[in-house]
């Protein structure tokens, strides 16, 4: 019997239990009062990836906050900020140091290959119990796959050119679905269309035209 | 993790399916651990089952939107869904016996056993199913699409 007879075996019995002999309600009830195996489930909840592409940064942030998490939310809020606060500082120490670096270098030494890569930067923070998500210079896929998961939607690209776009924006957790798409299809080059739990991404030729 | 046996239990109880259940108490945790929802002591559980129950019925939704052979209005914003959710489920619970509302609540606000229901209860387990049968399907009644 392959998974969606169980499934509608189930609902069957649920509907029309009269149908069914005890022994029958007996075996179903014993296998939903089954006991999954707790601690498996919560390990794959924690190891679930991170919305966004996963850096290492992130993934030590993230460690952190798990780490703590049982010693209260307030000193997870706390830890967490110290830590961004402590990221930051190494990142414009790091800065400054390859900007001062970068000017002793003379031109000869520099590589005619050498890729700069753009960076994209994903970071959330939360006040009142409201998650507040910047992006910065983040690809509309990735941006869209957090957002999907958020609002519980499926995200469709109709053509591929939109999907490799990148944008500065700020968004809610406390935002509607609607009130975000307002703010998204602000940006040119891209329309972002509803239907139920689907969003369709489509370029916008009218806005192509504007630009 | 104390409260996820609970949860995975309520969420059989409505979805059957393993992997859509262990979905819907991941995601709930996940909410958590990520949102900022800072929960006030001594309610933990109550808001777990509660979300567990809402997510499971606007699981249920959806498919009955997928099925339906006509499109169907939405009912607004994911939060306005939320409270329609709540307030069907409040609308039905209310309307059924006193022995079935405390059977719902065993159930799906404790996450007991049918084992611990029928001993509380002093009834068969049997009693129980036919019980906890009549709720679901009474609830189910008012997310089917010819009902909306």
């Amino acid at each position: 019997m392959n998974p969606m007879d169980d499934k509608q075996l189930f609902h069957d019995m649920q509907e029309h239990p009269e149908k069914y002999s005890d022994e029958q309600l007996e075996a179903m009830m014993a296998e939903l009062d089954r006991e999954p195996d707790a601690e498996e489930a919560w390990q794959k909840t924690l190891s679930r990836p991170l919305p966004c592409r996963e850096r290492s940064e992130y993934k030590w942030q993230h460690k952190l906050l798990l780490s703590l998490q049982g010693r209260g939310r307030e000193r997870v809020r706390i830890a967490a900020i110290l830590v961004a606060a402590a990221f930051l500082g190494i990142m414009s120490l790091a800065s400054y140091k390859a900007f001062t670096i970068g000017r002793g270098t003379p031109k000869s030494l520099a590589k005619p290959d050498t890729t700069v890569v753009e960076t994209e930067r994903y970071y959330y923070d939360v006040q009142d119990g409201d998650t507040i998500f910047r992006f910065e210079n983040v690809r509309l896929d990735s941006i869209l796959a957090i957002v999907g998961r958020h609002y519980d939607c499926q995200v469709v690209f109709k053509e591929k050119a939109p999907q490799g776009l990148r944008l500065y924006m700020t968004c809610r957790t406390s935002q509607t679905l609607n009130e975000f798409l307002e703010t998204l299809n602000m940006f040119d080059g891209f329309n972002v269309r509803r239907e139920f739990y689907m969003l369709y991404v489509e370029t916008d030729e009218k806005k192509e035209g504007k630009r | 993790m104390q409260h996820y046996v609970k949860m995975h239990r309520v969420a059989r109880t409505l979805l059957y399916d393993v992997q859509e259940s262990e979905d819907v108490c991941q995601d709930i945790f996940e909410s958590l651990l990520r949102g900022g929802t800072v929960l006030v002591a001594g309610t933990e559980e109550h808001y777990l089952m509660s979300s567990v129950r809402n997510r499971c019925l606007k699981r249920l939704r959806h498919e009955a939107i997928k099925q339906a052979p006509f499109p169907l209005p939405r009912w607004g914003s994911d939060s306005e869904e939320d409270d329609r959710v709540s307030d069907i489920e409040e609308y039905v619970v209310s309307h059924l016996s006193t022995q079935e509302q405390r059977i719902f609540g065993l159930r799906f606000t404790e996450g007991c056993s049918y084992e611990e229901i029928a001993a509380k209860e002093g009834i068969s387990k049997v009693a129980v199913w036919k019980h906890l049968s009549h709720i679901v399907t009474t609830i189910k009644k008012q997310f089917n699409p010819s009902s909306l």
